[in-house]
């Protein structure tokens, strides 16, 4: 439905990963772990590094571009950051630009593409996130999530009519809504030219055959339901991999991978190595497969959004089953600020409707401290089997995998097992 | 005498470092560039199928 031909020749031409999950479906949490191959938990890396929010890594961690850079690459960035500290996330160059106009930011790349040195560009918009501000006036107008009406430079707008649109079941079939899908449309379709223009500009500079393009998102949609959650429309996001030595083209790969896994296959494509204990693995080598095993389970761990938005989530996700553990399930679940103001949640809000896509409105405000969901069975995570006895056996299992996880990550959340511990913290020995 | 094989000796060595210099920049570095690009909020919904 979205006009996106550009994303979908990188498609046709490189491989598509059908279970590709982040492991914070937050924004700067989620960039922090696409650069350091570790889970935020363990790196301090927790939320928001914004303004008062103040999340920032561990100034011990390595991040790929400073990695890359000793290795002698020309690394790049240009668009978004939302990364701290700067000495961690270093690039060599930073170039000035509107994240939203995505030509123009293209046309900024000429020098990176036909740079000496082997480069990594690191190249972020700010599309499709909501725009600024959150609030719409009235509150039933749709947020524009970027677009404006006079466009911008180069960009030939694509407008989308809101009957049009193709809702979700995860969210709900309203007026709102749809108007909302049509603005995000417009705003994908953005990304896509801006994408366009910098392909053709790698073709020019002779080095698309020796150049990885790697196409992802850094969370879910930003609707309730999907950002800030570890469902399935919050979590599972594009990834798109053009190799030029892999062979074949066009393939869809059905490997659950996560985004701890992507900087040891960068530095794992580009021959790097790395002292780095990452908590993910290099799928360097499986790029070309269909169904490769080995490569079944991912985790998700989820601390912070916003500074007020505190609610720890861990999640081992399987090719069947996903456990959701909850560890401060007494609260009620917080709402970003642009989610809370979007006028798909306040048309539902407002109206005391009780039902927000197919799930309750009470259910998506207060989750239990386990959710166990048959995923083929139950694709939008409705019915939580937690406490059907007959699963018991699956809920242990699982539960001894994320505690595993959580030990071998050195997750301070790890004592949320024990509410003796919670009560304790982490300093006392006892 | 003695200044003018220095000079020599000399001259020699800064032609040494210079063709070493030359033959390292004559090695091209043929590793893989890599882009990575990062959408926002970007859903699989919004992406081919």
């Amino acid at each position: 439905m979205i006009k996106t031909p550009n994303l979908d020749k990188l498609a046709s031409e490189g491989v598509r990963f059908t279970n590709a999950y982040c492991t914070s479906a937050s924004c700067a949490a989620s960039r922090s772990v696409i650069l350091t191959g570790k889970f935020g938990h363990a790196t301090g890396s927790y939320g928001h590094t914004h303004d008062y929010h103040h999340f920032s890594t561990f100034d011990t961690i390595q991040s790929l571009p400073v990695m890359l850079e000793k290795a002698g690459y020309y690394t790049a960035r240009i668009g978004k950051y939302h990364l701290a500290p700067e000495s961690v996330y270093h690039f060599m160059e930073v170039l000035p630009a509107d994240p939203r106009s995505t030509f123009e930011m293209a046309e900024k790349c000429k020098d990176v593409l036909n740079a000496e040195k082997p480069f990594f560009l690191y190249f972020c918009t700010d599309d499709p996130h909501r725009g600024a501000p959150f609030e719409s006036d009235p509150w039933y107008l749709p947020n524009n999530f970027g677009n404006k009406p006079e466009g911008y430079p180069d960009v030939n707008t694509v407008k989308y009519d809101p009957k049009d649109v193709i809702v979700p079941s995860f969210l709900p079939d309203t007026k709102e809504c749809r108007e909302e899908l049509a603005e995000y449309y417009q705003s994908c379709s953005r990304i896509d030219q801006g994408f366009g223009k910098l392909m053709a500009m790698l073709q020019a500079s002779g080095k698309a055959e020796n150049t990885i393009v790697i196409y992802i998102s850094d969370n879910g949609i930003a609707f309730p339901g999907a950002k800030t959650t570890v469902y399935e429309p919050g979590i599972k996001l594009p990834c798109i991999i053009k190799d030029p030595m892999v062979q074949p083209k066009g393939l869809v790969n059905n490997a659950l991978i996560s985004w701890v896994d992507l900087t040891p296959t960068i530095l794992d494509m580009t021959g790097v190595k790395s002292t780095e204990n990452f908590h993910g693995r290099s799928f360097k080598n499986i790029i070309g497969e269909e169904n490769p095993a080995g490569w079944d389970e991912i985790f998700a761990s989820h601390t912070f959004h916003e500074i007020t938005m505190y609610y720890p989530m861990r999640v081992v996700r399987s090719k069947n089953y996903k456990l959701i553990f909850n560890t401060a399930y007494r609260l009620e679940y917080p709402f970003a600020s642009d989610l809370w103001a979007s006028s798909t949640w306040q048309s539902i809000y407002r109206n005391k409707v009780a039902v927000y896509g197919k799930r309750k409105v009470q259910d998506y405000l207060f989750h239990p401290e386990f959710e166990l969901f048959d995923l083929a069975a139950d694709p939008d995570e409705i019915h939580n089997l937690a406490s059907d006895k007959s699963y018991k056996a699956v809920l242990d299992s699982m539960q001894e995998k994320l505690k595993t996880f959580q030990r071998s990550t050195f997750d301070p959340w790890y004592i949320m097992w024990n509410h003796e511990s919670v009560m304790q913290g982490t300093g006392v020995g006892l | 005498m003695k200044l003018i094989s220095w000079l020599s000796y000399s001259t020699a060595l800064i032609s040494l470092a210079g063709c070493h210099s030359k033959t390292e920049k004559s090695i091209k570095d043929t590793r893989p560039n890599v882009i990575l690009f990062v959408a926002d909020d970007h859903g699989t919904d919004a992406l081919v199928r």
